[in-house]
């Protein structure tokens, strides 16, 4: 558990209880959460509060995550964060790689399953 | 070898048939519609009426002396051996016999006989028979037969590819020895082509000749010309003139060289006056030439095809159906999210607490979860299969590591049921090796799942030249005969006589039924109740080249 000490880890989803799960068990393992439902947040990281890793939901109300995962990709800054999407639409993997993203979980998942493709990032 | 006596069949020792009021018989029977014959005990002609010309094509002193066998096709001789085997076993017994004759030309005529055994007769010692060409009656009992199989066939359509395959597979070799059939997408281009041939070899030899010419074939005849006028067209002998008119056109002289062609006939298919697509009909057999009657029949078979594939008005409703069903399955699945992840969240701090029942509880509502999980992409999986959306991957793949992987995985997961897996395949086959993998674990978890006292399941491998067969057999309730076939349709349930329901078999079967038919392959069931059930499925063997008679055009 020590190893996740100080890995920070943003969650963006618009469904407030899969935030609040996900900071629970991500915090029982150690990590930093921090979590958001705006898709914008995302887009205004900068420098000083840069996580660690991304989990990202493809579908946001008012912004499509395709279009976050491009934007993180294309900034200098940003580009070397791992960033996982998830989606409710299974058949939704080829265009969330296609968008730039490092990896993709479909909706619903283990928690296991989830826990090692973060680990194999951070 | 026979007594001259009995084999003479010289027109002298007919005369002697008709010795008396020789002259008035002779008129009877040489200007009765009808064929009238003498044949011997050796069944070889004595005398036959002239009028067998105008059926058969030969004339009276090219059949005396030859045996009637001669006349039969091969594939039907003994079928109608064993027919006239009563009749020569049974001295004075008249049969009515319906059975096929070989023309002169090669082709087959369909011959009502009416036979008399009256070898016993001393002034007859011979069958006498009466033939009546009842060809006509016999085409249009087959051509009714066929639109019977097609209206099936389009009844029960519910992907395009595979309806337009059987259609064109029950074309060849009812009516056609090749025959295409084009479907035009909404920007009037050639959107699917299925294609079936007597010969398999020739499908990819006319494919290739048609690829190569593509943007370049005359539209004189053919497919583009079908589409273009959306009127049919007939050339009942692709002769002489004919060949003349598509001299100077390559293409069209290469394909019909290839292909041998004969005669050729080809129907737009029209829906609401709407030309969606056409059929083509050719034979390459000498004597198979369509007539204006084949072009009718053809013009009813397209008609029927055309009102199952006019879809431009329930396109529309599918696609929204489709959304419906997609955005439906979106929304199922977030709750589901939240509630999988509270339980693991649960199960993750009562671990620490090692509350064993706790722990227990969530486990069960975890599975329950996931079945609901499954339930939900198996709904959009059918409602996909329904507007023909799912797409198939198309690779070859190796069958023995994915049934070995789908064992390993499902074992790790069944603490109840030793998996034994028999022989193997030592083969490829070609398709979406996800697709297949589902099929597997759908057999197996059913397998599992209805052999509650029962501790194994055993999956064979088996192949011949051509297939290879998988089957999972276990040793549960069984299903009865009345349910086997029907287990295979949508949303099917066994139900017994105790009204106890075996829910979910439906959605599983009927998708692994549909994509092992995707794969041109069949799925069946042997079962007694009570004592265990093996279901079955084969699939082709990938033989290292495209062979599939379907393609998708552009």
């Amino acid at each position: 558990m020590t190893k996740s000490i100080n890995k920070k880890i943003l969650v963006v989803d618009d469904e407030p209880d899969i935030l609040e799960f996900l900071r629970a068990i991500l915090e029982d393992e150690g990590y930093t959460v921090a979590t958001t439902d705006k898709g914008e947040y995302v887009e205004e990281l900068h420098n000083g509060g840069l996580p660690h890793l991304i989990i990202l939901d493809m579908l946001l109300s008012g912004k499509d995550g395709r279009e976050i995962v491009k934007h993180l990709k294309r900034q200098d800054e940003t580009r070397h964060i791992p960033v996982i999407m998830f989606s409710a639409h299974p058949s939704a993997e080829a265009a969330a790689r296609t968008a730039g993203a490092d990896d993709f979980l479909a909706k619903p998942f283990e928690i296991d399953d989830l826990l090692v493709k973060i680990a194999l990032f951070i | 070898m026979s007594t001259p006596a009995e084999e003479s069949g010289t027109p002298s020792q007919a005369v002697e048939v008709f010795k008396d009021h020789e002259k008035l018989f002779r008129v009877l029977i040489e200007n009765s519609s009808d064929v009238l014959a003498l044949v011997s005990g050796k069944s070889k002609f004595i005398y036959i009426s002239p009028q067998i010309q105008k059926i058969l094509g030969f004339t009276p002193q090219e059949l005396v002396g030859r045996s009637t066998n001669d006349l039969f096709p091969s594939d039907y001789s003994r079928e109608i051996g064993e027919q006239f085997r009563v009749v020569a076993a049974t001295p004075g017994l008249t049969v009515t016999v319906e059975h096929p004759y070989l023309h002169k030309d090669g082709s087959v005529r369909w011959i009502e006989s009416t036979i008399t055994n009256h070898l016993h007769e001393p002034a007859i010692g011979a069958y006498v028979a009466n033939f009546r060409d009842i060809s006509h009656r016999k085409h249009a009992e087959e051509q009714q037969q066929v639109l019977n199989q097609a209206s099936n066939i389009l009844t029960f359509s519910l992907d395009h590819q595979i309806t337009l395959r059987e259609i064109a597979g029950l074309i060849v070799p009812a009516l056609a020895d090749y025959c295409r059939i084009a479907i035009l997408d909404d920007k009037q281009q050639i959107r699917e082509i299925s294609v079936s041939h007597i010969d398999p070899e020739k499908i990819s030899l006319v494919r290739a000749l048609y690829e190569q010419y593509k943007d370049r074939t005359s539209s004189t005849h053919g497919l583009q010309r079908l589409l273009e006028t959306s009127k049919p067209e007939l050339i009942s002998s692709v002769s002489g003139d004919i060949l003349e008119t598509v001299q100077d056109d390559v293409v069209m002289l290469g394909i019909i060289n290839a292909l041998g062609l004969q005669s050729y006939m080809g129907v737009p298919l029209i829906a609401r006056g709407k030309t969606i697509g056409a059929i083509t009909f050719s034979s390459v057999q000498p004597y198979r030439h369509y007539t204006g009657d084949d072009l009718l029949f053809a013009g009813e078979l397209a008609r029927r095809i055309a009102l199952v594939l006019d879809i431009s008005d329930q396109k529309e409703l599918e696609r929204r159906k489709d959304e419906f069903i997609s955005m439906a399955s979106h929304e199922l699945r977030t709750p589901v999210t939240s509630l999988k992840g509270f339980t693991n969240l649960f199960q993750r701090r009562l671990a620490k607490q090692a509350d064993e029942q706790a722990l227990h509880y969530l486990a069960r509502m975890d599975a329950q979860l996931n079945k609901l999980t499954k339930l939900i992409a198996d709904l959009l999986d059918v409602s996909r299969m329904l507007t023909g959306k799912i797409t198939y991957r198309e690779e070859p793949f190796d069958l023995d590591t994915l049934i070995r992987e789908t064992i390993e995985n499902l074992q790790a997961a069944t603490p109840t049921h030793q998996l034994r897996l028999e022989g193997s395949a030592e083969a490829q086959v070609f398709g979406d090796r996800d697709r297949i993998g589902q099929v597997l674990i759908n057999l197996i978890t059913n397998a599992i799942k209805y052999s509650p006292r029962a501790d194994t399941v055993i999956v064979r491998v088996a192949c011949d030249a051509q297939n290879v067969e998988v089957s999972v057999q276990d040793f549960g309730i069984g299903i009865g005969k009345e349910h086997q076939q029907k287990i295979f349709e949508r949303f099917y349930q066994v139900t017994d006589p105790e009204e106890k329901t075996y829910p979910g078999l439906g959605i599983g079967l009927y998708l692994s039924y549909e994509i092992i038919r995707r794969h041109e392959g069949n799925m069946w069931v042997e079962s007694k109740k009570g004592e265990g059930a093996t279901f079955h499925f084969s699939l082709p063997l990938w033989k290292g080249r495209i062979y599939n008679e379907s393609q998708v055009a552009g």
